[in-house]
């Protein structure tokens, strides 16, 4: 029932996107064209949210391109259509089309001459639909590009992501062992392909200086899975995804360009990544660019590195269906795998499954709310500008009441004035929409950098011919909109009244569909405000969150030892203290803190413990923590309080007691309303390690404000001598100044180095956080638009009020009326048109903000806060909005108002 | 000597040429040669239309199916295209219709006219020439 209402719906819009074609055919084919385009509605490929958009763009650019394709051959022939090939050509400019097509050259010539002669006023619309429009036409690309288009992939709807779920929810990651078993039992897959679940950094050298890129390990078919070439070269093969296959990397074309000049004999030669030699047998062509930003790759294998074990979680599997299989057959099978594994394996595999999604949902789930808000903020703005801009036309039509009814007099009839008043707005919006075309490509550009989408295929930022068409469609709708309500008035004209002209008319036609505007106008923008108040309050508490220790005046960097150079535990040891000795004698450095993974910059790997003394009866019940190594004076360095015991310290080596100091989440969770010094901590690390925990300190937020701390250790460096190590640098002076100094001491010691990542700590916190600061700010700044441009709407409605009312007020001011009586009068007025427009938008809010939830920290989409905060910030504003008027009023000198007579 | 007017047209990047008063001219090859190459959407109608008469929405799903969805013809480049021919006197609409209870109320069915026919053999054969020509330079396989 509902659905035939919405395909009602449907085609009912159809039908007024027909209106584009000339009227002749429009007449001959409606009937046909409305059954073609239901029957394309109903076809298997537009199914869906994605379908549905596609389905929408593909029915307007055949509807935009057919329609200039007719008017195209009308025009030129200037016959009537269907007998072009009967009539002869002097019939040609009797006929009523040849005229209709002639009036209208008129109408455009007359409207650029009207245009001209009021450039400033032409200049100021043009320049607020242009900003409108080509804000939505950047939004309307990004969104084609992220959500709609499809990946750049032979048949990407074939393609599905494989994510592993624990109860249920997404882990996300898949084990290696389940992977190979997945793909080796499976049936409905043409091929099942894994990547591992970011980018490593590598170290490659033999060239003229070590350099650090990404890499990453992907399974030997996932090029295929994807159904992507090798631009030079060839793929992985078969058996360079088994365990002693030969040593091969491919490579990104930018890297090939980079380190080779791209020259195809770089196919077969070797480079040598973190100090192994790897054969290159491929480059992946340019633009390639899938998940993870690498410039190489490198074929897992089973007990290969990140791949020996059931129970870590490391990879993400992408597959192709095979032909005649549907994601849900598909999904059932991983069902029954999932099962057999659980049976096979209940230690590791109970409650696990496998979830396929289809892969353009999955990569854009992440954007989709934050990309559809901002297209529809850019819509309401673009909406409340066209109410401004027909506001605006409406009063000027006044003005030009006397020209438009001698026009009207001397024969023009109601729709022709109409038509060439459609024509203006329209001529007006086609500059708008040029120079808005224009806007769009450095808006996008904008909307990119702030807003970074990880999809395949976004890097192209050209405007596309479905922009093009978009832009096309905007421009005429938006001439339409805001130039049909005074269209629709100067049609309505009435000769003998309008050519008498009287100051004293009302005008209450025109007054009452500002009234409206300015009502719609209110409502949008307390909607608009709303969201973006939730927004910023959400941020304000995401900013106030204590991330556990003191961030700021903190430098960061990664410092990455070779395994050639530094094969000796102790080398490694040496080599650390020696540069944390040397960096704490810079000036204006107050402590040192190294560590393997720096909090929030990387979340750290999660690793099974139990208390020593309560083995938990089932393997799946022990917790997670994340593991991390220190040296001595971390805690002290970070400003991470220490609770209880003592923090790890250089006696802590190789040869004494292992030691772990954890934080306080662990020590409640693992020792509840107990003393855990002193108490044994196993850790499952592939063999299961007991440690003793001899100290706990403050929780620490790893991944950033958003999430809430978890169970965390650290262990000591002299136990666990690893390669790379960060630094955070505590500095009295601005922290980035000593990062040259930083870098001598490094070279020092050895030149082939690489330091990385040197950045401060509280950038890379608010990078956490940047996405939550872009959408409060971009909807702050439509909001604060909508709002100025609502103002200026209920201003312009109260002072035309005024001004037509010059004769009345005069008389009530002559009979005693006092200026209270006045002010009231005029308020009175401004009042009900703001308090219906805040109700409704009140209203709509509630309805609006839920969609917003997921991106809301720790406050409600109904927060009355904020819709009563919004209500009053409205209500001062309309309150200026109406004095200016209401001031204008008071002056009105009753002599002069009634000496007009 | 009737005057003729010709309209260029650019569709998917390839320049169309015709003669929109082309009925005047006498000369049939002539104005064959200046409705050539085909549009895509007109070239697969016809071939559609030259297995006897269809109505509108017909003759775009077999052309999606005769190209397995390579040609995609929306509701307005489908009409847009038959309207075109109509003009262009390729193709006429047919004044016998279905019996009644075939026939969907306000169906038009359309038919090859005797110049639409001569257009589409002479646009085959015109591929013909260009096929082996392709073939002739890729090498290899001949034709059997």
């Amino acid at each position: 029932m509902s659905q035939q209402r919405h395909r009602r719906r449907a085609s009912s819009l159809y039908r007024l996107l027909m209106l584009l074609y000339p009227r002749s055919f429009r007449r001959q084919y409606r009937e046909q064209l409305v059954e073609a385009y239901a029957a394309q509605r109903a076809e298997a490929r537009y199914r869906g949210f994605a379908g549905g958009m596609r389905f929408g763009i593909d029915i307007l650019s055949d509807t935009v391109s057919a329609a200039l394709r007719r008017h195209f051959a009308v025009i030129r022939s200037g016959l009537p259509q269907g007998k072009l090939h009967t009539a002869p050509p002097s019939d040609v400019c009797r006929s009523g089309v040849g005229n209709m097509t002639s009036s209208v050259l008129q109408d455009i010539r007359y409207a650029l001459r009207g245009v001209a002669k009021r450039p400033g006023f032409t200049a100021l619309v043009v320049l607020i639909l242009a900003v409108g429009i080509g804000a939505n036409v950047a939004m309307f690309g990004t969104m084609n590009r992220a959500l709609i288009r499809p990946l750049p992939f032979p048949e990407p709807d074939k393609l599905v992501l494989g994510r592993a779920t624990f109860n249920g929810s997404p882990n996300p990651m898949a084990s290696a062992y389940d992977y190979f078993d997945y793909r080796e039992r499976n049936r409905v897959f043409e091929s099942l392909g894994a990547i591992l679940f970011g980018a490593i950094d590598v170290t490659v050298t033999g060239g003229d200086e070590p350099q650090q890129i990404a890499g990453t390990f992907v399974s030997w078919d996932l090029f295929r899975t994807l159904g992507v070439s090798a631009e030079a070269g060839r793929h992985f093969a078969r058996e360079e995804g088994e365990p002693g296959g030969s040593d091969v990397v491919m490579l990104s074309h930018g890297y090939w360009q980079r380190r080779f000049g791209g020259t195809v004999d770089a196919v077969g030669q070797s480079i040598a990544v973190n100090g192994s030699p790897l054969t290159i047998v491929g480059i992946m062509p340019a633009g390639f660019h899938f998940l993870h930003d690498v410039d190489l790759w490198v074929p897992m294998y089973r007990d290969g590195p990140m791949a020996n074990a059931r129970r870590w979680h490391n990879w993400l599997l992408v597959g192709r269906l095979r032909p005649s299989v549907a994601i849900e057959q598909a999904q059932a099978e991983m069902d029954v795998i999932s099962a057999q594994l659980a049976s096979e394996y209940p230690e590791t595999n109970r409650d696990k499954a496998l979830l396929l999604s289809e892969l353009h949902e999955a990569l854009t789930e992440d954007y989709r709310t934050s990309v559809l808000l901002l297209m529809a903020a850019v819509g309401l703005v673009l909406l409340i500008a066209c109410g401004n801009v027909g506001s605006l036309l409406l009063a000027r039509g006044s003005v030009r009441r006397t020209e438009l009814s001698i026009r009207a007099a001397l024969g023009a009839s109601g729709a022709r004035l109409m038509r060439q008043l459609l024509t203006e707005s329209v001529v007006t919006a086609a500059g708008a929409g040029i120079l808005g075309t224009v806007l769009a490509v450095w808006f996008q550009k904008l909307i990119l950098q702030f807003l970074p989408i990880d999809v395949p295929g976004m890097e192209s930022q050209g405007i596309s011919g479905s922009m093009l068409g978009f832009a096309l469609i905007l421009t005429v709708a938006t001439g339409l909109l805001f130039g049909i309500l005074p269209a629709l008035r100067a049609a309505q004209t009435n000769v003998v009244e309008d050519i008498k002209s009287s100051a004293r008319t009302t005008d209450s036609g025109g007054s009452r569909f500002r009234s409206a505007l300015v009502i719609a106008q209110v409502a949008v923008s307390v909607i608009l405000l709303i969201g973006s108040g939730l927004l910023i309050r959400s941020f304000a508490n995401l900013r106030r969150v204590d991330p556990g220790f003191d961030a700021q005046s903190l430098l960061t960097a990664e410092i990455r030892l070779t395994q050639e150079k530094f094969s000796d535990p102790e080398q490694r040891i040496n080599f650390y203290s020696e540069l944390t000795e040397d960096v704490e004698a810079i000036p204006g450095v107050t402590a040192v803190a190294v560590i393997n993974q720096l909090p929030v910059r990387d979340p750290g790997n999660n690793i099974y413990v139990y208390a020593a003394d309560r083995p938990p009866l089932d393997p799946n019940d022990r917790n997670v923590a994340y593991t991390r190594t220190v040296f001595p004076g971390y805690f002290e360095a970070m400003a991470i309080p220490l609770l209880q015991g003592r923090g790890i310290e250089r006696t802590d080596a190789e040869g004494s007691s292992r030691v772990l100091v954890i934080n306080q989440t662990m020590a409640e969770t693992l020792f509840p309303e107990e003393d855990p010094i002193g108490r044994q901590v196993v850790v499952d690390q592939g063999e299961e390690v007991a440690y003793e925990v001899i100290g706990v300190v403050g929780d620490v937020r790893v991944s950033g404000p958003r999430f809430n701390p978890r169970l965390a250790m650290y262990g000591s460096y002299y136990q666990r001598p690893l390669y790379t190590m960060r630094m955070a640098i505590r500095t009295a002076l601005e922290p980035t100044s000593i990062a040259g100094e930083l870098r001598q001491i490094v070279w020092s010691h050895d030149r082939d180095i690489p330091i990385e990542e040197l950045s401060t700590m509280s950038d890379v916190i608010a990078r956490t956080v940047s996405r939550d600061r872009v959408m409060a700010l971009s909807l702050t700044l439509f909001a604060a638009v909508a709002l100025s441009l609502a103002a200026i709407g209920l201003y312009g409605v109260l002072a035309y009020y005024v001004s037509r009312r010059v004769h009345e007020i005069g008389i009530r001011v002559a009979l005693g009326a006092g200026a209270r009586d006045i002010v009231r009068l005029v308020l009175k007025q401004g009042v009900t048109l703001v308090a219906v427009g805040i109700v409704l938008g009140l209203v709509g809010a509630y309805w609006v903000t839920r969609l917003i939830q997921q991106m809301l920290f720790t406050i409600e989409p109904t927060d009355p806060a904020t819709f009563v905060g919004v209500s009053l910030l409205f209500a001062v504003v309309a309150l200026i909005a109406c004095l200016i008027p209401a001031w204008r009023a008071l002056r009105v000198d009753p002599l002069s108002a009634l000496a007009v007579e | 000597m009737a005057e003729t007017i010709s309209v260029s047209d650019t569709y998917d990047g390839i320049r169309y040429v015709f003669s929109v008063r082309g009925i005047l001219v006498t000369d049939v090859s002539h104005r064959i040669k200046q409705l050539q190459p085909l549009r895509p959407a007109v070239f697969h109608i016809l071939l559609v239309l030259a297995g006897g008469e269809r109505h509108g929405y017909a003759v775009k799903q077999e052309v999606e199916q005769q190209t397995g969805g390579v040609v995609k013809l929306g509701p307005g480049t489908l009409y847009e295209s038959i309207q075109r021919m109509v003009e262009l006197g390729l193709i006429d609409e047919s004044p016998r219709r279905p019996a009644r209870e075939v026939d969907q109320a306000q169906r038009r069915y359309y038919r090859l006219t005797r110049f639409g026919r001569q257009v589409l053999q002479t646009e085959v054969a015109r591929l013909e020439q260009t096929v082996q020509h392709a073939r002739a330079s890729l090498g290899g396989t001949k034709p059997a």
